[in-house]
């Protein structure tokens, strides 16, 4: 789907790109900085996530919770940090804009001054709290950090995860964030969407008198990546976790975001592990009733990709019997491609994706959030339509290259997670891991 | 162009006109009828097939039966296979889901609006006509045994479990959907058949419909599709709420997961049904105390304290006396401070401290001018049908929502609070490491906390 939009570049640096909808009298801002956790430095890891949250906690001339000012409006808010990006989003109704961009523009601006020790250290624990909930005390939950340190060789900005290192944490202190800050969070290193029931002049001459007091900084380095050496074999890990079945997962390093490859590896995916006719699950859960899930994606970054594919053994199963059915799978797809009638499906759903994302102008994922995702890792706000256009042009001649290209079983890592006492149920030959 | 005033916070402008989309609605006869409206954002038209039995529907003797029935609607139908019918669902970019709540089962197919003719008989299909196979229903069963194994690892399920088993015990609200294990061993094909018939085949249905196409189109089309499953069989009236639940017997469940370094919490007790004339004034209330990021109970414990990554409360909306509830994970250390300090806010909102002015004008703005995101998609449309249909209330009573919330005082707030909250019922379930945390739960006034073992269901 085309989202219309016009773009301007303010004298500091700052993208910024206007979408009009006048369909719900909301509107949606939503500011990108191009900085994720590939560009922290080993033992400063999970920083970048860590100082979003900063972000929340009042600017110099709005010295309190940023959450307040704009709940008691009506709206709503929420920010993300992955490895190559953080977003801030915002969506109010129409006639509060002028104060969300006040308001970001304040961050933008002004956060050190209101900055205290006190602040830094209450979400350093949130954070803390944040990572115990969402991956120690989960099953399977420390995984991330295993493939990622496997996939990608020690000093690679892929080596860890957004999270970051529990000690890293806690060796942080409030000069890392000043230091942070004047690097990456400044308009030059920034694109500013805002979409829906505003008409467009209105907003760029907001924009503009919020933001172009700031001044812009000197573009920050890109990210240092070091050479990663082609796999010589595949690699078998052991992760003996706290779950009740052991699940094994299958990882490949794979072309970065919009390269070769990468779509062809999403539809791939799709014909892996698309719901309930696709071919993974036909032969492992209804077939064969060795496993009780299988999963496949490409995670589109940056400076790499990572294909995954993920299966849960069925109790009285052992992880080797599903990896022999997952080989034998991509053998023939390696060979002959997906079947014409799997092709179709594959693209259909991946069209209706493009659709489907337009529903919303905020939040995660709106078209805010993908103009902005366009224009910072393309190059081009409008680059959709490019986009949306390698899945409707894929075939299935490609998608077999890609599988025999990127998918090769002496490229990847096999990860066996198993519950304690169970390691007879791990691919023979894993090495354990401890990751933290 | 005036410089921007960084001393003082713009205030918003006033609300723009804003008018929710209305329902056409239709009778199909055969006890089914059909709501539609024009929602023209994208390409795309939301179905909600609302079929009015849920998991408070399952036989005593077989937690699990309705969600197990529901998970079949997506292995085939009389006419296509699974695949078949996957491979269908695909080609008209359509997405369908099953949701299962204690009252009801929602099919919601949102596919690509230039195959809303497909979309409509494929849905209808799938509800009246599911294949249920012996295969199928064997393969479906043990697929969620097993999920309900995975889940003696998860904090998060495994307390929601406990706590409704404390608050309801045996009253139809006292299990998850999912079921249990037992159960489900026992559970055979032509059970499942019986279960489809009477429940869901037999109840009088509504199709709410929300997306990019004519309103009086959908309804000849929802007709048509109608037309090739209805069956002359008589529908029954839809289940009444289930009773008032029994009294409560333990106040403090505890479920080991040694030397986990979270412990997960659950605090709450059984609250009003939707039909309360108290809905607005509570959903003020809860927006004071836990329903949004600055409310008092998420401010306390995450910003104030640092226990957590996030707390929260809500009213669970049912038609019989749902729970009220609140959800947190604290670190291991933190427990007992984490629990005190949460009965105290549920405590201290229905007594000394009751909400504020502007706490109140806070949340009511959150309810009224938040309120045109709520209705931005086609399926969030449908969703609000779907609840209006469920709760047999009146057809203006989502436009008149903002209007209502508006008109709710302070005096019926704190009114609400003292009638529907009860600090001394309340009930707390842990999930947590027992050497670090079990001891100290006795503190707390809820008596001795009572072990619940993580494999018991």
């Amino acid at each position: 789907m085309e989202i219309a939009y016009e773009k301007r570049t303010l004298d500091n640096g700052l993208d910024v790109i206007v979408h009009e909808d006048h369909g719900c009298p909301i509107v949606a801002v939503n500011l990108w900085y191009h900085v994720g956790s590939k560009n922290e430095q080993p033992g400063r890891t999970g920083f970048a996530h860590l100082f979003e949250h900063l972000m929340f906690e009042g600017s110099a001339h709005l010295d309190r919770g940023y959450f307040h000012p704009l709940q008691e409006v009506g709206g709503t808010l929420n920010g993300s940090t992955s490895t190559d990006r953080t977003n801030y989003w915002e969506v109010v109704p129409a006639g509060a804009l002028e104060r969300a961009l006040w308001m970001e523009s304040d961050r933008m601006g002004y956060l050190l001054p209101a900055l205290t020790q006190q602040k830094f250290e209450t979400q350093r624990e949130v954070v803390l709290n944040e990572r115990r909930q969402n991956y120690e005390n989960r099953p399977y939950g420390l995984v991330p950090m295993a493939l990622m340190a496997a996939l990608h060789p020690p000093g690679h900005p892929y080596h860890w995860v957004t999270i970051g290192d529990p000690d890293d944490l806690r060796a942080a202190d409030l000069d890392d964030v000043k230091a942070f800050f004047a690097t990456w969070y400044h308009p030059a290193n920034a694109s500013l969407a805002v979409a829906g029931d505003v008409r467009a002049a209105d907003a760029f001459a907001e924009v503009r008198r919020h933001f172009e007091e700031i001044p812009g900084g000197p573009p920050p380095p890109p990210p240092a990546v070091p050479d990663e050496p082609d796999p010589d074999g595949e690699r078998r890990l052991l992760l003996v976790d706290r779950v009740e079945l052991p699940r094994l997962y299958l990882a490949w390093r794979t072309p970065p975001l919009f390269a070769a490859g990468d779509a062809e590896l999403d539809l791939l995916a799709e014909v892996l592990c698309g719901g309930k006719a696709s071919r993974l699950y036909q032969r492992l859960v209804r077939e064969r009733r060795i496993a009780t899930d299988v999963t496949a994606a490409q995670s589109s970054r940056e400076l790499a990709g990572s294909f995954f594919i993920a299966a849960t053994a069925a109790p009285g199963h052992d992880l080797a019997e599903i990896e022999a059915v997952i080989a034998a799978e991509l053998a023939i797809l390696q060979a002959d491609g997906p079947a014409d009638d799997e092709m179709e499906r594959a693209r259909t759903s991946a069209d209706a994706d493009f659709v489907y994302r337009t529903q919303t102008v905020g939040g995660f994922g709106g078209r805010s959030d993908q103009l902005n995702l366009y224009n910072v890792l393309a190059g081009d706000p409008g680059y959709g339509p490019v986009d949306r256009r390698r899945y409707a042009e894929a075939d299935a001649a490609a998608l077999r290259r890609t599988a025999d290209r990127c998918l090769r079983q002496d490229g990847r890592i096999a990860l066996s997670v198993v519950p304690a006492g169970s390691t007879a149920a791990a691919l023979p030959g894993s090495v354990q891991v401890h990751p933290k | 162009m005036t410089a921007v005033d960084r001393t003082r916070l713009p205030l918003p402008g006033a609300d723009r006109a804003f008018t929710l989309p209305a329902f056409e609605r239709a009778d199909l006869g055969g006890g089914t009828v059909v709501w539609a409206a024009e929602h023209r954002r994208a390409p795309l038209v939301a179905l909600h097939l609302l079929l009015p039995a849920g998991s408070a529907a399952d036989p005593p003797d077989a937690p699990g039966l309705a969600a197990l029935t529901a998970e079949l609607f997506t292995e085939g139908t009389a006419e296509l296979s699974a695949v078949e019918l996957a491979t269908a669902l695909k080609r008209i970019g359509g997405v369908l889901t099953t949701a299962v709540s204690s009252d009801a089962t929602v099919i919601a197919l949102t596919l690509l609006s230039r195959h809303v003719a497909a979309g409509l008989r494929l849905l209808f299909e799938v509800a009246m006509r599911p294949r249920l196979d012996a295969g199928d229903v064997d393969r479906e069963r043990d697929l969620r045994i097993n999920r309900i194994r995975q889940q003696r690892q998860s904090p998060g399920p495994l307390a929601d479990r406990g706590f409704l088993e404390a608050l309801y015990r045996n009253h139809p609200y006292g299990h998850p959907a999912l079921g249990t294990e037992p159960a489900l061993r026992l559970v055979e094909p032509a059970g499942v058949a019986a279960f489809h018939r009477r429940a869901y085949a037999a109840a009088p249905w509504t199709l709410v419909a929300a997306g990019d196409a004519d309103p009086d189109a959908l309804i000849a089309e929802a007709q048509k599709a109608w037309a090739a499953v209805a069956s002359p069989e008589d529908r029954r009236p839809a289940p009444a709420a289930p009773p008032d639940p029994p009294s409560v017997r333990e106040r403090m469940v505890f479920v080991a997961r040694d030397g986990a370094v979270q412990s997960e919490i659950r605090l709450g007790h059984a609250g009003p049904p939707r039909s309360s004339p108290d809905y607005h004034a509570l959903l003020l209330l809860n927006m004071v105390l836990g329903g949004q990021f600055v409310s008092r109970v998420n401010q306390n414990l995450r910003e104030a304290k640092g226990y957590t990554y996030g707390a929260s409360t809500w009213f669970d909306w049912r038609l019989g006396r749902g729970p009220f509830r609140l959800h947190t994970s604290v670190q291991t250390a933190s427990t007992v401070d984490a629990l005190r300090e949460a009965v105290r806010e549920v405590a201290d909102i229905r007594g000394p401290r009751p909400p504020s002015g502007h706490e109140l004008e806070v949340a009511r703005a959150a309810l009224t001018r938040g309120f045109p995101r709520t209705v931005e998609t086609a399926s969030q449309l449908a969703r609000a049908g779907v609840q209006i249909a469920l709760h047999g209330l009146p057809a203006d009573d989502h436009a008149n929502f903002p209007r209502r919330v508006a008109a709710v005082g302070a005096g019926d707030v704190r009114r609400a609070a003292a009638r529907h909250l009860d600090p001394d019922r309340l009930v707390a379930v842990v999930v947590g490491s027992r050497p670090d945390v079990l001891d100290s739960l006795t503190d707390l006034g809820f008596g001795d906390p009572v072990e619940r073992p993580a494999d018991k269901a």
